[in-house]
């Protein structure tokens, strides 16, 4: 449910717009990385860049019984806010982040399917876009190799999960190259959602072509890897 | 196999000299930084600032890499053996271009055991190379040894044959043994092979598998920081080349895969001296499929 306190921002705001990025359904307990791109993020100094990011309002509204995990980052250098969010119910989620101290309040919403869905009673069939398929095909990590290292406890997981056969592993850098000069095939989605969602991170491939960006932790990766 | 990180390290094995190996010092004096930064060009990258590693925190980064299999040593899974030849700077470039592989795929199942093939190899897809394709072109005389300036730079621009033995099956179309010298259990030995007489086509197989840039630090320190990360540093001192792959905090000394089948020690004082002229393969080119690396 939407706090009580959220309503009359809300009310007040002049401007909503679905403009949060990354995926629009997720597997339960995995931790997804979206990017919210509809806010105007101050040029001023990292102190400034703080107490204006002290003043943002992050919520969810969630389904009954629901007990969502949202967090919200903003990074340094790309001066760009991001929610990680996960969630152990499936159903649908409205995430939203308000702005008040913008000279017209401004909010930013985005919709949010974690696992299937119930069935619409008055509308037969599908109504949700397909879940990704549980079997994790590949995680892989992506990063800027003049700027990260690789994560030694990321090594380790990877490790098990190659040794336990649950899925290919590989760490690359955002730029690599096959011997023919172009992005290998199988990294392509890998290399295009970290891109988009910000360096580094891992993101993990779904038989069913799906794919969720996550931390680069060995938590949010099992998880996303064994929801 | 234990690595030895924390026990005194027996004297014997630090600081080695042989009886020359390939990397004589006439050799040596060409390789310098800039020498080695100009022949890269475009691949030629700076120490990264994130992987700076505070000295008085080395222990606990070895300890952390040794738990979760992280540092260079835990990605090299074979030893090569180039006894008698003259091909040292290549086989110290092979551990290094198959260490940055083994990052890649998140193959650390180091470190390698003499005259033994880990059964991981095969599972984790590493790729083996051939140091002798490489010194055949660095040094068609085949005797005298091989500039790191040479094989560098023909590693960039042609990348390396593939080894005919490799831990599981890639069907690759060309293949060069490994070496001239002893070889072993886990690389094959030949005679010697001019460029001229490679097999035909060996370019298109040969471009899939090469580095792609290369880190020179500007510090010794930054050099233990690289290993401790999982790079392998290659490095030309005392007339041999080797990769160092390990840091034992105790001892204060890097410890290499020698291409003697046998691990091997530098002391601080060498490492200090030697680091300069010395790098790191950041990364390598990646194939579309890591079933077929050379399609």
């Amino acid at each position: 449910m939407i706090r009580p306190i959220l309503l009359s921002l809300l009310i007040a705001c002049s401007a909503w717009g679905q403009d949060i990025g990354g995926l629009n359904a997720i597997p339960p307990l995995t931790e997804a990385r979206f990017p919210v791109r509809g806010l105007s993020v101050p040029d001023g100094s990292l102190d400034d860049l703080s107490k204006w990011a002290s003043k943002l309002v992050v919520a969810v509204d969630s389904p009954d019984g629901a007990t969502p995990v949202i967090d919200f980052d903003i990074g340094v250098a790309r001066r760009q806010p991001v929610l990680y969010f996960s969630a152990d119910t499936a159903g649908l989620y409205v995430l939203l982040v308000v702005d008040p101290s913008a000279a017209k309040p401004v909010i930013v919403s985005k919709r949010v399917v974690v696992g299937d869905l119930p069935p619409n009673p008055l509308q037969p069939g599908p109504v949700t876009p397909s879940t990704p398929a549980t079997k994790a095909l590949r995680a892989t990590y992506v990063y800027e190799k003049s700027k990260h290292a690789i994560p030694p406890d990321l090594t380790a997981l990877f490790r098990e999960l190659i040794q336990s056969g649950d899925c290919s592993a590989a760490s690359v850098d955002q730029d690599v190259k096959t011997g023919d000069g172009k992005t290998p095939k199988q990294y392509e989605v890998a290399i295009s959602k970290a891109k988009e969602a910000g360096l580094p991170c891992v993101v993990v491939e779904y038989a069913s072509g799906a794919a969720v960006v996550v931390r680069p932790t060995p938590d949010a990766v099992r998880k996303a890897v064994k929801p | 196999m234990s690595l030895n990180l924390w026990q005194p390290i027996d004297p014997a094995q630090v600081d080695v000299v042989l009886d020359p190996s390939g990397y004589p010092a006439e050799l040596a004096a060409g390789d310098t930084v800039d020498v080695l930064r100009d022949i890269c060009g475009d691949a030629s990258r700076d120490f990264p600032k994130e992987l700076w590693i505070e000295p008085s925190d080395w222990a606990d980064a070895v300890r952390e890499a040794e738990k979760n299999k992280s540092m260079a040593v835990h990605y090299v899974d074979r030893f090569t053996n180039q006894d008698p030849t003259h091909e040292c700077t290549c086989h110290s470039l092979r551990t290094n271009f198959e260490c940055a592989w083994n990052r890649t795929r998140a193959a650390s199942i180091g470190p390698p055991v003499a005259g033994e093939r880990l059964e991981s190899s095969a599972k984790f897809g590493s790729l083996w190379v051939s140091p002798l394709s490489i010194y055949a072109e660095a040094n068609p005389r085949q005797w005298g040894g091989a500039g790191v300036r040479q094989v560098l730079d023909i590693a960039l621009r042609r990348g390396f044959l593939p080894e005919p033995i490799q831990p599981r099956e890639y069907k690759f179309k060309h293949t060069l043994h490994g070496t001239t010298g002893r070889g072993g259990k886990n690389q094959s030995r030949g005679e010697w092979v001019p460029v001229t007489r490679f097999p035909e086509g060996w370019t298109e197989t040969a471009k899939h598998i090469k580095p792609d840039e290369i880190i020179f630090p500007d510090e010794w320190e930054q050099a233990v920081c690289l290993v401790i990360h999982g790079y392998a540093y290659s490095v030309g001192r005392n007339g041999h080349a080797i990769p160092w792959t390990h840091w034992s905090p105790t001892n204060r000394a890097m410890g290499y895969v020698d291409s003697y089948d046998v691990i091997r020690w530098d002391s601080e004082r060498t490492v200090r001296s030697a680091y300069s002229g010395g790098f790191a393969i950041a990364t390598v080119v990646v194939p579309d499929d890591w079933d077929n690396p050379a399609p």
